[in-house]
């Protein structure tokens, strides 16, 4: 997936805004300028760095980032810019001296204004220098798709910034990678050799296409997709603190699974998530989905604070909200008025009045919360958590400094004021909070949603901090691609098989992953997208695809969660209560997703892998690339097995000789057959292995099963 | 020979541009060569520049932040007016404080200060085991930074700046002076502590925009150390390497094909990992250890504790890695500092003095640099009065000390106020810290860069001065 993962809110915060690499100038000069298009980003690349929000870094007491700062006196009463006066506006004097101590950029930070640029910042000026809120806090509004013979409309983008940039797209990548990259991408899996066979034949224009439909219309792509949503639900099987006791929430992944495959428009999905429970005549799945937020760890039993620990369930049932659906590091403002973004402490609490009112263990639910009977696929009765409105609601106070203990006002139940609703606008409750969030009008919500889309087919987003998009948030490299692609999404419905399909038939998408030369010296953060970015799987994808190639994978039978094997007293060496118990039959080969979820000793397979133990949401997982990784696939029991199968595999089911059985392997691992140089030196190897294990084929050929599973090319999606 | 396009790949490892002063051609032919694929890559040729007092570097990370005015700065007056609302002149020109809201009281330490040793240094109760190997210190009372935050402020002791996506400091010395040892990581992290609170992010050891191969590797805090080292049954070493050999040769043609740096990353993730399979059991096997020096250290071979961490890092160091990091948590005593930083110095403070006394005793301590501290100090304010009295963070005036690798031992640099509020006598910042342990492996801090973006990054960023009155 990617290389960091936000946890909370002080990871979130540390970002800032990286200037430089957004300049989208226009060359509207004469029209209406726009602060936050044309002028931020000439100003953030050229000034900030002295005259921006860091105060510690401020030069002159001048800050350019705010009409306060900009129209304010300086250290030395001069005045940066005066709206409409050129001559008086000390910022157009000094970037036309021509004294090296008093031109700006100055010589020594290397910056110089191009005369476009200055072009732009007199126009800005005369026309009153007009500065706009932060980018992401105004509604999105559909931009013109630039000019150019681009079928699809994110390439006319990406190509337009290109071209801006003085370079092209790269070509698109060859059919075998076409194959390999969407399939994995779209269901977790690579492809089967009967699937490559059919799309190599498929000469017609629309062959890519048909794959696409194909590939979105299984469970595998709804499972595929539903771990990306697990892992922002923060959905375990364990309840999280010391004790990490169990709970039977599974139908709620079950529930996922099923909303994505047949294609639940997101507002509904939302809808269905936050407030389920409230809906008039909420049926079963509803009160399932409702389960979203009974992923909050809840610690159980008599050793904790009830009140601390239920509020803590509330802090962060909003702060994962706050993530999901609006981008905000909210959590910050939990203990005090957040540093950054417009969020005042009082209308923190306001948020959190909205999730105070949800019944509770220590008030006659012996389970801990509301539950609900369920009658499981296999006709088993199952209690599993859910959502349940109070009657009378509680009285939400601000915590002074985050404290319970110390209340200070009261509070009646809205959202912050930064997105401008009336008191009789303002949500009064869960289901009127999560009708506000998907009515359209958010300016946050498409864009964080496609952002995240983006980012599971790019590895990073149009926005880099998926997490935040306040004013530490890293600025979109393609503002204007983001915000189209967000219209576009409300405007379908919150349609998001047709967003992802839109976004996996891009010529874009469909780049060659080879690195051109200059985009080291020229974008070495690859965000222009002047190629495809490779990323290595998730944790996931890497052991599902093991269990694919040795054809052990077996399709889930029920929604509940497996135990494949891990090492001995795994738990017991970290204290930890209850006993692993091996699975057995089918469910040990079930796809990861099903993977029993600990999140005190997430198994340490997907742990060592970069998945998240899930304690907290996760917009973005890490992804290192460690010699503890390496050993993972060469040596963990689930490899040795898989490879092992594909062995087997590859020995039964092509004709029994060396080269076709390679072909095979290459086919099941890389999507590929190998090319002569590869041909001669596997044919050789195999030789020495076979020589090595003269009565044992299946050993030989394990080891060439091992060679290919540890492929670079075969651990990542290229 | 390496391909062209091989290369380009790993260009961007060179070191190239001005600031490099010399170092870029020769940087610049090492990538040219194979070796470079071997495990823990030899370093950036040049370096070290400066003849080296320390070779190696175990930091033993105090997460949450220790409080400086209960553990080695006391203050009399802040004692004698205990209660009594903060001075106004203390809160000028600073930042609010992380939790505190509105105007907080001072509040003493109730712990006794005494002399220890030939240089007198003044430590804490809580602190008696270091307060024996009080000579081996150098005791840095001046110490500020630049965020009240968690996160921030552990990524900028780490990296120098607020962010998470820079390299920190072991992931730099990594990439400058290589590993001794080819057959374990540069640069391992061990956490111990309790576990909830703030969590350990994977930017606190991460490359940033090095190579991926520079980051932290983190070892088990329980169980073996590494996961899954024994190869699968019937393989043995030999045929592991002809895979590998396999395998490599694909990697190598895939990174010529696509120039992408990951790929020369895992070629050498792929190698070390081979190695660790030798090299990790015996280090890892603890047992080895003479019932003395595990009492020494009060570590049991099998249980997760600081005490095992501060053993393995000893011997980790003695097999020439360059940089442990040792993560101990559990020092954010906004409440319950008196239970709290009790528990945290009764594991903390025995293994640490142990560490010590027995680097010396195999005279590892002279080029071992070994500095212990936390992201930030704790407020002389109390955040909460009463028997539950806690302490916010505090980033305008801590304590940190180092030990070894060159410093200038039984010394006490630096002062705060009558408070330990502000600093009053030569400041020592973060940035400096870092120029003073580059300094001491050998590398001027404003040498060792890396360009990308355009321009030159560095640790110290624009700043830092290596604090040579702390140097021996």
């Amino acid at each position: 997936m990617a290389r960091m993962r936000m946890q909370g809110c002080a990871a979130a915060t540390t970002r800032i805004a990286l200037a430089g690499t957004v300049a989208w100038l226009t060359s509207a000069t004469g029209s209406e300028i726009e602060f936050n298009r044309d002028i931020r980003p000439i100003l953030a690349d050229k000034c900030f760095a002295c005259h921006g929000f860091d105060a510690k870094t401020r030069k002159a007491g001048l800050r350019l980032d705010t009409a306060e700062g900009a129209y304010g006196q300086t250290e030395s009463g001069t005045v940066a810019i005066r709206p409409g006066d050129l001559k008086g506006s000390e910022l157009w004097v000094r970037i036309h001296a021509t004294d090296p101590d008093e031109i700006m950029p100055p010589r020594k930070s290397h910056k110089t204004l191009a005369p476009a640029e200055k072009d732009i910042l007199r126009e800005w000026i005369g026309q009153g220098a007009h500065y706009q809120k932060h980018w992401a806090f105004a509604a999105p509004r559909r931009p013109p798709v630039p000019p150019g013979a681009h079928a699809n409309p994110i390439d006319a983008f990406i190509a337009g910034r290109l071209k801006r940039e003085g370079q092209v797209p790269s070509p698109e990548a060859d059919r075998t990678t076409l194959i390999r990259r969407v399939t994995l991408d779209l269901t977790g899996l690579p492809p089967s050799p009967a699937e490559l066979e059919a799309f190599l034949a498929d000469s017609s224009a629309q062959a890519y296409e048909r794959v696409v439909d194909r590939l979105m219309a299984t469970r595998d792509y709804a499972e595929r997709r539903a771990q990306d949503w697990l892992d922002l639900a923060r959905y375990a099987d364990t309840r999280g603190y010391a004790d990490d006791k169990p709970h039977d929430i599974w139908p709620f992944r079950d529930w996922v699974i099923a909303a994505t495959q047949r294609n639940q428009p997101f507002d509904q999905f939302t809808i269905d998530q936050l407030a389920g429970d409230m809906l008039p005549d909420a049926s079963t799945e509803q009160r399932v989905a409702s389960a979203f937020h009974r992923n909050a760890p809840q610690a159980k039993g008599q050793t904790y604070p009830t009140e601390e620990y239920r509020l803590k369930g509330v802090v962060d049932r909003l702060n994962t909200t706050a993530t999901v659906w609006l981008g905000l590091t909210m959590g910050c403002a939990e203990c005090h008025d957040h540093k950054f973004d417009p969020i005042p402490q009082v209308d923190y609490y306001r948020m959190f009045a909205l999730f105070n009112n949800i019944e509770h263990s220590g008030e006659g639910f012996t389970q801990g919360g509301p539950h609900i009977e369920i009658e499981t696929a296999d006709k088993q009765k199952l209690s599993i958590p859910v959502m349940k409105e109070r009657l009378q609601p509680r009285e939400t106070f601000v915590h002074l400094r985050g404290n319970f203990l110390t209340p200070g006002d009261k509070v009646t139940p809205g959202v912050p004021a930064m997105f401008g609703l009336t008191e009789t606008q303002q949500p009064r409750n869960r289901l009127e909070f999560a009708r506000w969030l998907v009515n359209g009008n958010n300016p946050l919500v498409a864009r964080v949603v496609v952002n995240r889309f983006w980012q599971s087919c790019f590895g990073y987003g149009l926005v880099r901090t998926p997490a935040d998009f306040g004013l530490r948030g890293e600025w979109p490299a393609h503002p204007e691609l983001l915000d189209w692609l967000a219209c576009e999404f409300v405007e379908s419905g919150w349609d998001m098989k047709r967003l992802h399909r839109q976004i996996v038939t891009s010529a874009t998408y469909r780049q060659t992953a080879r690195i051109p030369p200059q985009l080291a010296a020229r974008d070495p953060q690859n965000r222009w997208l002047m190629c495809m970015p490779r990323v290595r799987l998730p944790a996931e994808q890497i052991r599902d695809q093991a269990l694919a190639i040795g054809g052990l994978l077996k399709p889930a039978t029920s929604g509940r969660s497996v135990f494949p094997p891990q090492p001995d007293q795994y738990w017991e060496d970290r204290d930890l209560p209850g006993k692993w118990t091996t699975s057995t039959g089918h469910s040990l080969h079930f796809k990861s997703l099903y993977i029993y979820w600990r999140r005190m000793a997430l198994h340490p397979t997907m742990e060592l892998l970069d998945a998240p133990a899930r304690a907290v949401c996760t917009a973005r997982r890490n992804t290192a690339n460690l010699p503890t990784q390496a050993l993972v696939t060469l040596n963990d029991p689930i490899f040795v097995e898989a490879a092992r199968a594909m062995a087997q595999r590859v020995l039964t089911e092509a004709p029994a000789d060396n080269p076709a059985r390679l072909e095979l392997a290459f086919r099941l691992c890389l999507s590929r057959k190998p090319d002569a140089p590869e041909q001669s030196r596997f044919l050789t190897f195999i030789e020495q292995q076979t020589r090595r294990y003269p009565d044992d084929l299946p050993a030989a050929w394990s080891s060439i099963a091992t060679v290919l599973m540890n492929l670079d090319e075969t651990l990542t999606r290229p | 020979m390496m391909s062209p396009s091989l290369a380009a790949a790993l260009s961007r490892r060179a070191f190239l541009g001005r600031s490099a002063a010399g170092l870029g051609p020769l940087a610049l032919a090492s990538l040219l060569k194979p070796k470079l694929f071997a495990a823990g890559s030899s370093g950036l040729p040049g370096l070290p520049q400066l003849i080296p007092k320390a070779r190696r570097v175990i930091f033993l990370f105090m997460a949450g932040g220790p409080s400086h005015v209960d553990l080695f700065d006391p203050k009399p007056r802040l004692n004698q007016l205990d209660g009594k609302t903060i001075p106004p002149e203390l809160l000028k020109n600073h930042q609010q404080f992380a939790l505190i809201r509105g105007t907080p009281s001072l509040k003493g330490s109730p712990y006794e200060f005494q002399r220890h040793g030939q240089s007198g240094m003044v430590i804490s109760e809580l602190l008696p085991h270091l307060a024996k190997v009080a000579d081996e210190l150098t005791v840095i009372r001046s110490m500020h930074t630049d965020t009240n935050v968690h996160d921030p402020a552990v990524n900028f002791m780490n990296c120098g700046t607020l962010l998470g996506d820079r390299p920190t400091l072991g992931a730099w010395l990594s990439y400058g002076l290589g590993s001794e040892n080819q057959d374990l990581p540069a640069y391992v992290v061990l956490t111990s502590g309790t576990s909830d609170g703030q969590p350990l992010l994977q930017s606190f050891w991460g490359n940033g925009f090095l190579d991926s191969r520079h980051a932290g590797v983190p070892f088990r805090n329980s169980g073996a150390p590494v996961l899954h080292l024994a190869n699968p049954a019937g393989v043995t070493t030999a045929d592991r390497r002809h895979e590998l050999d396999m395998i490599q040769w694909m990697n190598h043609r895939q990174s010529n094909s696509l120039a992408d740096p990951e790929i020369a990353s895992r070629i050498a993730s792929y190698e070390l990992a081979f190695r660790m399979q030798a090299s990790v059991p015996a280090l890892a096997d603890l047992k080895q250890e003479p019932q003395h020096i595990l009492k020494l250290y009060g570590a049991h071979p099998e249980k997760p504790s600081f005490a095992r961490n501060c053993l393995l890092a000893r011997r980790l160091v003695e097999r020439g890695v360059r940089f442990v990091q040792l993560y101990d948590r559990g020092w954010d005593s906004h409440t319950n500092i008196d239970m709290e930083h009790k528990r945290q110095c009764a594991a903390s403070d025995q293994p640490a003095a142990a560490l010590i006394a027995d680097l010396k005793q195999r005279g590892l301590l002279e080029d071992t640099l070994v500095i212990w501290g936390g992201e930030f100090g704790r407020t002389p304010v109390a955040q909460v009065a009463g028997k539950t009295w806690g302490r916010d963070h505090h980033p305008h005036a801590f304590t940190m000390w180092l030990a070894g690798g060159g410093m200038k031992p039984g010394i006490t640099y630096g002062a705060t106020d009558e408070f330990g509020y502000h600093t009053t006598e030569n400041p020592v910042h973060v940035h400096d810290l870092h120029a003073t342990v580059l300094h001491q492996l050998g590398i001027d801090h404003e040498q060792l860069t890396f360009r990308t973006q355009g321009r030159d990054f560095r640790l110290t960023d624009v700043a830092g001065k290596v604090v040579r009155p702390i140097l021996a």
